[in-house]
Order: C-alpha cells, then sequence, then structure tokens
C-alpha cells in the first residue's frame, strides 16, 4: 500500500544495502579552496565499487578550528568492500592526489583499534628523510616535499560495520523537473553527517541491476526503470514519468543513513508536484542479498 | 573530600625519600598505615609520622608543605592522581612518573622529572640540572608526558631524552636537549652553548643561533604547520604560549649523530 505526501506517491518498498568497511579522514590544506581541491582530487572516480574500487565523498567541510593542524579542511569518507581494497585505496588516491596537492595534510577522522596503514605508508616517499613526530599520543609523519612539509597521520581507523547502496528514486514528468528535485534532495543529505552520496553531484541516472545478459558483464542497466522502455512487460513506470534519477547513499552507520535518506525524500516532498515529480521509490533486490533494509514507509 | 595533607614539622637531620607517598602507593591506607612509612634514606628508621603531620583526607590527592631541598623523590614513579608540593623540592622530584599531575609551587633539584614516562610535571620556579634527564641507571630521559618549566632551567635538561615535551618558560643552561632520541625542548628564554648537542631525532626549539654548534645545517626559513599541532597540543596544559608562530629557521642536525633532528628558531 503506498503512501502519499505533497501529492506525491511513496512507493511500499526499502532500499537494500550491503555491509562495506568505511574510514574518514580529513584532508587541510593552507586555503580552504585547495582542501577542496585535494579532497574532489582524491575522491574523483570514486562512484562506484563495481568498478572504481572504493566509493568516496567530501562528507562536508571542516572549519579551521576543528582541524588538527588549525588550517581549513575537508572531511572525506572512504568505502570499500573489504579492508584489503579499502587500505590499498586509501594509500594510492592519499598517495597520488592529497599528497601531491599544493600545502596539504592528511589526518585520520575515525577513532578505532582497528586500523589502515596511512602515514606508516606515505613516509617512504620521503627517501629516508622524513621524521615523525608524536602529538597527543598519535604518531605524525612529516615527509619533505618541494612546497614544505606533507604532514600524514600513522593510521586511521575503520568502520567495519559501514553501510553501502542506501537510495531512493525519484521520478517525474520531465528530466528537468527530476533534476531540480534532485538536487534539493543532494542539498538537504549534504547537511547531515556520517554520509556521502558518491555519484556525480549525488545524483545516478543509470541506476544498475545485477548481471547482464553479456557474460563477465556485472551490471547493466535497470531496464525496469528506463522511460524508453515504458512499452515493456517488466516496466515499473507508468506513462506520465518520463525521467528517473536515482540517490545514493553510503554512510558509517544505519541510523545515519536513515536520516539521511529521510531528509532526501522531505527536501523532495517539499517542492510537490510543482516540478512534475509523481512517485519515488527505491532499489532492492528482493530483500535476500543486502542485511539492511531501509523502508520508505518509515522514512517519510 | 579534601586532599591528604603532609606537612613537614621538623627538620628530618638527613635526605628523605618521598617515593613511596604518591596517590597509587597510599591508595586504601589509613592514617595510621601512612604514619608508619619508612622515609629514611640512611640506616636510622624515620618514619612519615615522625616528621610530618599528616591532616588524613584523599589519598588521590596529596598536598605536601614545608619541604625543603633535601626532601628527594616527591612524586617518584607516581602513576595517577594528582601531588602539589606548597614550596621547594629536592632532587629526583617526579623521577619516573608515569602518569597524573605533579606540581611544585617553589624550585626543585637537579632531576627533575628524569625518565618520566607520562604524565604532567609543572615547576612554577626553576629546576636544577638534568630535568627530564636521565635517572642513574637508566639509558633514557624522559619517555613519555609533558614537564613544564616556568621558570629557568640547569645544564643538560632533557639530556637523553626519547619522548614527550618540556617547556621551559625561562632560561636553560649549557647542553640543552644533549643526545636526545627524539621529542620536543622548547626554551623561550636564552638558552646556554650548544643546544641540542649529538641529537639523533626530535625537536628543540630556542630563540637565537647564538649557541647552536656547527655541525647543524642551516635550511633557512620555513613555514611549519607541525608547530601549530605542538602549539594546540600544549593548551591543553596551559602552554600554547610557548609557541608564537609556525614561520621558523631550520637548522637540522646534528649531523655528527644521526642528523634527523632540528633546532627551530621562530621567525
Amino acid at each position: 500500500m503506498s503512501l502519499e505526501k505533497q501529492g506525491i506517491q511513496i512507493d511500499d518498498t526499502f532500499a537494500e544495502a550491503f555491509p562495506m568497511q568505511g574510514t574518514r579522514l580529513i584532508i587541510t590544506a593552507d586555503s580552504e579552496k585547495w582542501a577542496r581541491i585535494a579532497a574532489a582530487t582524491m575522491t574523483g572516480f570514486a562512484t562506484s565499487v563495481i568498478a572504481c574500487g572504493v566509493e568516496a565523498g567530501i562528507e562536508r567541510m571542516v572549519p579551521a578550528s576543528e582541524t588538527p593542524d588549525g588550517r581549513p579542511g575537508a572531511s572525506v569518507l572512504m568505502f570499500a568492500m573489504d579492508k584489503n581494497t579499502l587500505q590499498n585505496q586509501v594509500r594510492d588516491r592519499v598517495g597520488q592526489c592529497v599528497l601531491t596537492s599544493p600545502g596539504s595534510a592528511c589526518f585520520s577522522g575515525w577513532e578505532s583499534d582497528d586500523t589502515l596503514a596511512l602515514g606508516k605508508l606515505m613516509k617512504y616517499f620521503g627517501d629516508g628523510w622524513q621524521i615523525s613526530k608524536q602529538i597527543g599520543g598519535k604518531r605524525y609523519w612529516r615527509v619533505p616535499v618541494m612546497d614544505g612539509e606533507f604532514i600524514c597521520e600513522e593510521t586511521t581507523g575503520v568502520k567495519p560495520d559501514s553501510i553501502g547502496g542506501g537510495n531512493f528514486f525519484i521520478m517525474g514528468k520531465t528530466k528537468e523537473g527530476v533534476l531540480r528535485a534532485s538536487e534539493r534532495a543532494v542539498q538537504a543529505i549534504e547537511a547531515t553527517n556520517d554520509v556521502i552520496a558518491p555519484f556525480p553531484g549525488g545524483i545516478v541516472r543509470s541506476g544498475s541491476k545485477v548481471g547482464s545478459k553479456y557474460a563477465g558483464q556485472f551490471a547493466s542497466t535497470n531496464d525496469a526503470f528506463c522511460p524508453t522502455l515504458r512499452g515493456k512487460a517488466n516496466s515499473a513506470l507508468s506513462p506520465e514519468i518520463e525521467a528517473v534519477l536515482e540517490i545514493v547513499i553510503d554512510g558509517l552507520s544505519f541510523e545515519a543513513i536513515a536520516q539521511s535518506t529521510r531528509a532526501g525524500i522531505a527536501a523532495v516532498c517539499e517542492g510537490g508536484t510543482a516540478d512534475g515529480v509523481l512517485r519515488i521509490s527505491a532499489g532492492n533486490y528482493g530483500g535476500n542479498l543486502g542485511p539492511h533494509h531501509f523502508h520508505l514507509k518509515d522514512l517519510v | 573530600m579534601s586532599a591528604l595533607e603532609l606537612s613537614l614539622k621538623s627538620d628530618p637531620g638527613q635526605r628523605i625519600d618521598l617515593s613511596p607517598l604518591t596517590p597509587n602507593q597510599l591508595e586504601g591506607k589509613t592514617e595510621s598505615d601512612i604514619a608508619k612509612i619508612n622515609v629514611a634514606t640512611n640506616k636510622e628508621t624515620l618514619n612519615v609520622g615522625d616528621i610530618f603531620a599528616v591532616t588524613m583526607g584523599d589519598c588521590s590527592q596529596i598536598r605536601f608543605a614545608g619541604l625543603n631541598n633535601r626532601c628527594d623523590y616527591a612524586g617518584g614513579g607516581m602513576e595517577s592522581g594528582s601531588i602539589v608540593i606548597d614550596g621547594e623540592s629536592g632532587v629526583y622530584t617526579g623521577a619516573r612518573m608515569r602518569g597524573g599531575k605533579l606540581e611544585v609551587t617553589g624550585n626543585t633539584g637537579d632531576y627533575a622529572g628524569a625518565s618520566m614516562k607520562g604524565g604532567h610535571l609543572i615547576v612554577r620556579g626553576n629546576v636544577g640540572d638534568f630535568a627530564g634527564g636521565r635517572h642513574h641507571a637508566e639509558n633514557q630521559g624522559c619517555r613519555g608526558g609533558t614537564i613544564h618549566i616556568h621558570g629557568s632551567a640547569g645544564h643538560y635538561a632533557a639530556e637523553r631524552m626519547r619522548r614527550g615535551i618540556i617547556i621551559i618558560g625561562g632560561d636553560a643552561g649549557d647542553f640543552t636537549a644533549s643526545r636526545i632520541i627524539a621529542g620536543t625542548v622548547i626554551v623561550s628564554g636564552d638558552c646556554g652553548r650548544f643546544p641540542g648537542y649529538g641529537m639523533r631525532r626530535g625537536t628543540v626549539i630556542v630563540q637565537s643561533d647564538d649557541e647552536v654548534l656547527p655541525t647543524f645545517a642551516d635550511c633557512g626559513l620555513i613555514d611549519l604547520p607541525i608547530l601549530k599541532m605542538i602549539q594546540r597540543s600544549l593548551e591543553t596544559i596551559d602552554a600554547g604560549h610557548a609557541i608564537t608562530t609556525t614561520r621558523t629557521r631550520r637548522f637540522a642536525g646534528d649531523m655528527a649523530s644521526l642528523g634527523k633532528g632540528e633546532i627551530l628558531i621562530p621567525a
């Protein structure tokens, strides 16, 4: 039995999400501009574990008063399917995108006994000239670079019970209207903590299903939600729906994803049907694959 | 509950060892138990009750009053709680301490905080030689924690230090931070001859390059954000003012040793 809010149909369904390994890094620089550039570079090509290895994004910008070195920073969340992959991705992305960025430094943003090597690996770039400093019980590596020093905390904590794949679909009469509603949803999600929406601008236009008719293709287009295929037998779309966009959310906890989904849906519904939004749904695999279920009826 | 107060009522006639009087060792003891503790350093027995007026209180907070420079090892080896020494104390004050907070409102003797491993030692007055240095029979000096000396320090402060932070608000003597293995030493006043002599790693902050040895390589002026991090950690112990700028002149050395240390002079 579907619900209705502000004239928008909310399907009685749920988003099915999966356990992931997550971590948070704090990247700082001499200015907010360069902290953002380093963080954005590091989280580029990190939309989906299907082919990127990791899902990552900027959680929020961090004021200088809250960062370890008193400079403007960005909080980055990274999620992978297993710890080994997460470790390799942290190593490669910090090494190639943060270490290289002017004036940058990199710190752990998650306290845990379960850790990933951070500065412990970056120090080798110092070729023997690196030095460490213990401050407040934590070890930081100081690697000489051409604009001074790259400071990097020895390790970062892992959140082993993180969750990836929270989602909801926004469906409407026009592509433009659905995009406007989706942008409102992303803006609301960005204001919540402990989550990222890793896709471009936080929005997915190519929602996928598991598998394909082609061997070796792990994921393929979610044909049931493609408006060009509305006439097909398995279409989930009514004739008046011309566009569907998906918001995917990864988070450090079930509560964080639930809260951000609630905020996103509320932001869509606030606009009512003015943007032509007709329906909100969510993606799942029948509840058999992912242990975390976010029922939309509980989130509106 | 108020603090346990131990007030020296007569001259002990010998140096005394106060290391048994720490919060962790007095926990659960009664006033009569405490009065029977021997603090002598020669073959005569000298119990706490013989020389101290004991006012029973919370044993996790101890206040000494009336001590002199022959009262040694105050807070030695303490692991928790707090000790306040109202006035001066002798040698080895806070030596080998592992935790807790020890505050001396006056001056203290040599080897203050020697080979300490943790905790926070505050000396409002001056300290003698080897503050934060090596305790006898130890290979290393301070191995953790913080020592904040508001006054001046004698020679060989932080000698052979391994870890931790030592802040000297006044002047420091010769060979400050000599042969340190690592750690951070800040001298806000004038520093004597040859700071960082033979240092392997670590950071020594002094205000002038006058006495820096020629075995340190002048790396010029640079902005070091790590100093901001150290300053922030010092703010938690009300010592943030010890670092005034992140812009500094850096000398790498001691090149006659491992050479991975640095002497920094604020610009």
